[in-house]
């Protein structure tokens, strides 16, 4: 473990320390020693609750991210494979604007009216043929209710659209997705569990 | 054994065989490097209240410690016994708020002899927990502070660094949230975000955080104050809800958000 006080190297974990300075190990290809020592600390801060932030790049850009896990097989920092901005902006992109479920809900109803209206008139003109004709027609009337109800259609269009991906409340795919990023060639700042302030 | 070079009255001291803070340190660094305790292993003080993250693994060390400086009146404590012992002094509480008339907290709790009892802490300025957070200095070291401060350097840009250096403190915008935070040396960071209706920038809090264990009623954690800003920093940059549920956030009005 050593006591660097220049910047943080590639490979290089520094933990932030109390009272001796930032600590640092580092993966080095040529310390094999170093390297057990550093897979030995780093599992162990994770798993006593440290938050581990290590440097990735996405799209070109470096930013830092916090690690879930670390694979000692491996020597790779374990982080969610997502970026959290583009999952808000395509979580954005399929949510339903409240107009298109008024415009639906308002679609419905009016063919609901629409039925009820035909039904009446229905009705209405079996009642002014009574006087002259077979009540079998009637009872043919009553049934379109019915038959309209089991026919009953979703909104237009509804059927040809494609269900959205299904997404939990973070805006993540279903199933966890984990990505490996090597911890030769990255940096990580290690923070202790906090007692509040 | 040949010690390295203290500065100033540190040489005097041991020259004359007296023990120093800077002893007291490496000592306590050598038990939590023996114990592989990553985070080190904080210094209780003398009048200060040590309060320790609750599942700290030295924490049975420090009290060992804390029995040395009884006699000169340090107190260590988890939050579970801190807490515990607030609440054995009263027989319960019954409420406590902000009032805004008086600019104080105000507390009522249940006697044990069934009375209600009343009282205010004041709370107009911060200049309390100011001056209390000076009495903290001994916790650290200068070469600590000069090695996080270089740690800092590599982390922002030069002109970040140069803000910090002269002003104490630098902003950061997070492109997650939108969120504007001011990282403060021992101070707790204030959010900042702009009001969607009118677009002024509006205060939301102020988040206080110290990894390992802070002095209660100051600003001072166990790390010295830059590596307290790091930790915000990295929070902020790696796992910004993370850093808000550690955080214990305070309100702009309040002393403890040191605004």
């Amino acid at each position: 473990m050593t006591d660097a006080t220049e910047g943080i190297a590639p490979g290089e974990c520094r933990i932030l320390n109390v009272g001796a300075g930032d600590l640092s190990v580092s993966f080095d290809k040529n310390n094999v020693s170093e390297t057990i020592r550093a897979r030995r600390v780093i599992k162990d801060m994770i798993r006593r609750g440290f938050a581990l932030l290590i440097e990735v790049e996405r799209d070109g850009e470096k930013r830092w991210e916090r690690a879930q896990d670390f694979d000692e097989a491996t020597d790779r920092y374990i982080i969610a494979d997502f970026d959290p901005e583009l999952a808000a902006v395509q979580d954005a992109q399929q949510a339903k604007p409240r107009v298109d479920l008024t415009e639906e809900y308002q679609a419905s109803m009016a063919a609901l009216n629409d039925r009820r209206t035909s039904t009446r008139m229905a009705i209405q003109q079996a009642k002014e043929s009574e006087e002259g004709t077979d009540t079998d027609e009637q009872g043919g009337e009553r049934a379109e209710p019915a038959a309209d109800t089991g026919e009953k259609e979703g909104p237009e269009g509804g059927a040809e659209q494609a269900a959205p991906q299904r997404r939990n409340k973070r805006g993540r795919p279903p199933g966890k997705r984990l990505s490996g990023v090597s911890a030769h060639a990255t940096r990580a700042v290690a923070v202790g569990r906090s007692a509040g302030g | 054994m040949p010690r390295e070079p203290l500065p100033w009255g540190d040489l005097r001291a041991v020259k004359e065989g007296r023990v120093t803070w800077t002893d007291v340190r490496r000592g306590l660094q050598q038990v939590a490097a023996a114990h592989g305790s990553w985070a080190g292993m904080p210094l209780p003080l003398a009048d200060q209240q040590l309060i320790l993250e609750p599942k700290y693994p030295l924490a049975k060390e420090v009290l060992a410690v804390n029995s040395v400086f009884n006699a000169l009146g340090s107190d260590v404590q988890t939050r579970e016994e801190h807490e515990a012992r607030e609440e054995a002094k009263f027989a319960g509480w019954r409420n406590r708020f902000w009032s805004f008339r008086y600019s104080s907290e105000i507390i009522i709790w249940n006697t044990t002899d069934g009375k209600i009892q009343w009282g205010k802490v004041p709370g107009v300025h911060s200049g309390t927990q100011q001056l209390a957070t000076l009495g903290c200095h001994d916790a650290w070291d200068l070469a600590t502070e000069e090695a996080a401060m270089q740690t800092l350097k590599r982390l922002v840009p030069p002109h970040i660094y140069k803000m910090y250096v002269m002003t104490g403190q630098f902003l950061e915008t997070s492109k997650r949230s939108g969120v504007t935070y001011v990282f403060r040396r021992l101070r707790p960071t204030i959010a900042i975000k702009a009001d969607k209706r009118t677009g002024n920038m509006r205060i939301l809090c102020s988040l206080c955080l110290h990894p390992v264990g802070y002095y209660a009623g100051t600003y001072a954690g166990a790390m010295v104050p830059t590596d307290d800003v790091i930790a915000h920093l990295m929070l902020s940059r790696g796992d910004e809800r993370l850093f808000w549920a550690r955080a214990n956030q305070h309100a702009p009005y309040r002393p403890e958000a040191g605004i």
